[in-house]
């Protein structure tokens, strides 16, 4: 279980976290999207102890985690991590000589999969397959929580495709938390359990991904007859052409009625209309 | 816990090339080159600096390249800080013995050898300028490992400070030392006192547990850069 305690990061007068809250306690893949600059990155590594919380407490599975006292259930991959620059196969035993329950079998099947060349050197990999490689030693690794900052960064979109199913795969073999933080949010959206949206350093919504199928919706239409259907709903945002007015909604659902239609909104229309709305009235 | 510590140390062996690298370089080039050239040449026929000796670069660079080098990585592949500082110290244990083991080793059979058969004048070694020989091989390997483990924890601690403020404090208090206390008869008192703890000692155990002592202690400090080290 990871929690987060009113936590607030500062980078001298930036504020990267803003008194952020938030409890992780059920296994499975989260997806954490926020617009660049939002803070995604600060929080990963705040969980994982590779930065401080300037206040604040973080705890993974009810130990208080600092820089010093890094978690041993978290493994971290940032993006371009570096690592020794020796073959993959010497990368992979170095990994299970630092990680006792490494799954080399699990990594040497990933690898094979990923027609990852073993005998290269790891600089002699282009920038997607040494993010790959990074990420193949944190899926093998044992450890409960993984934290992927940007994954699939640098990847071509049949290594993408391979990789979430992988990632699936990994977490049917090992009951595990999978926080991943991406930009491409049409692929994440199809093997994310959980979402979470942080913008400004704050935690904007939190909730089933699910939910946002079921909750998130467009209202179209003249502009007096959307504005009179969706009286009392959390609009997340709005735009306007002529008299016609569009407005997402995220709240409970209505019929279609006279003078207006409705659409579902796509996860990457939801996220856009959160953060890049005008509205921020999300409840 | 454990294994992750030793594996980590077993990591940092192998990849320390930079450091095996540079002790390999002055060894082949600076001590079996000249050890040659002794045997073989007559001009050179006369003191020679003791092979083992070169080894003790082997502590003092590995030393420097773990935490500039290999922490970061380290991190990488699922390691965590406070692993790194029980590794590194495991990392440093062996190859100061190693390092010691050997040059006793290739003082007591080499270098008598060469210098019984009049290949080589006689060489000069630091076992027995500290005058650690002088309390019989075994003492004298103990001395040695403790010694090189305190210029290991000396140079880990102090690679490690550098960038912060009380690094460069460091750097300046000990510059200031060598400058200042030097010159001065009273403090130069101190310095002479400090060397003879480290070093020349007439009780080989007290120079021992002097030295494990300091280097426990430098090593400890060395818990604070690592703290707030960026990965």
């Amino acid at each position: 279980m990871i929690e987060l305690k009113n936590v607030t990061k500062e980078y001298g007068r930036t504020v990267a976290l803003n008194d952020f809250s938030i409890t992780i306690g059920q296994p499975g893949i989260y997806c954490l999207l926020g617009r660049n600059g939002a803070g995604k990155t600060t929080l990963l590594k705040t969980i994982a102890g590779h930065i401080a919380a300037t206040s604040g407490a973080v705890m993974v599975n009810g130990k208080a985690v600092d820089m010093l006292a890094m978690p041993d259930d978290v493994f971290f991959v940032e993006t371009g991590a570096a690592q020794f620059n020796i073959r993959l196969t010497d990368l992979f035993s170095a990994a299970a000589k630092i990680n006792p329950a490494f799954d080399m079998d699990f990594a040497r099947e990933m690898a094979r999969r990923f027609d990852l060349d073993m005998k290269k050197r790891f600089k002699q990999l282009s920038f997607g397959m040494k993010a790959m490689a990074s990420t193949l030693i944190a899926l093998s690794s044992g450890r409960e929580i993984l934290i992927l900052d940007e994954p699939v960064l640098g990847f071509d979109p049949v290594m993408r495709k391979v990789f979430y199913e992988l990632l699936q795969e990994s977490c049917a073999v090992k009951s595990r938390t999978v926080i991943v933080s991406t930009h491409i949010i049409d692929e994440i959206e199809k093997v994310a359990e959980q979402l979470m949206i942080i913008d400004k350093g704050q935690l904007k919504l939190y909730c089933d991904i699910n939910e946002v199928d079921e909750k998130a919706y467009s209202v179209i239409g003249s502009a007096e007859y959307v504005k009179a259907a969706t009286e009392g709903l959390n609009v997340i945002g709005e735009t306007s052409a002529g008299g016609f007015l569009s407005q997402y909604i995220y709240d409970k659902r209505i019929d279609a009625g006279e003078g207006y239609d409705l659409s579902s909104l796509n996860l990457q229309d939801f996220f856009i209309a959160i953060v890049g709305g005008e509205k921020e009235a999300l409840q | 816990m454990k294994e992750s510590v030793i594996g980590m140390a077993k990591v940092n062996w192998k990849n320390s090339k930079t450091a095996w690298l540079i002790t390999a370089v002055i060894f082949l080039s600076a001590g079996v080159a000249y050890y040659i050239m002794a045997i073989f040449i007559d001009y050179f026929l006369g003191d020679v600096i003791a092979l083992g000796n070169f080894l003790y670069a082997a502590p003092l660079f590995l030393a420097i390249f773990v935490p500039a080098q290999n922490f970061s990585k380290l991190m990488h592949l699922g390691g965590n800080r406070k692993n790194f500082f029980r590794s590194a110290l495991i990392t440093y244990v062996p190859v100061a013995a190693g390092a010691s083991l050997v040059s006793i080793l290739t003082h007591m059979i080499l270098d008598a050898l060469l210098t019984s058969a009049g290949m080589i004048g006689s060489s000069l070694d630091l076992l027995n300028g500290f005058g650690f020989m002088e309390h019989g091989s075994v003492v004298a390997f103990f001395q040695m490992t403790v010694f090189l483990l305190f210029v290991s924890c000396a140079a880990h601690t102090l690679t490690l400070i550098q960038g912060h403020w009380y690094g460069w404090v460091c750097d300046g208090l000990i510059i200031a030392v060598i400058c200042v206390f030097t010159p001065i008869e009273p403090l130069r008192g101190a310095l002479v006192w400090f060397w003879n703890m480290a070093i020349f000692h007439e009780y080989a155990i007290v120079q021992i547990v002097f030295c494990l002592v300091l280097a426990l202690a430098i090593y400890a400090a060395s818990l604070v850069p690592i703290k707030s080290k960026r990965i």
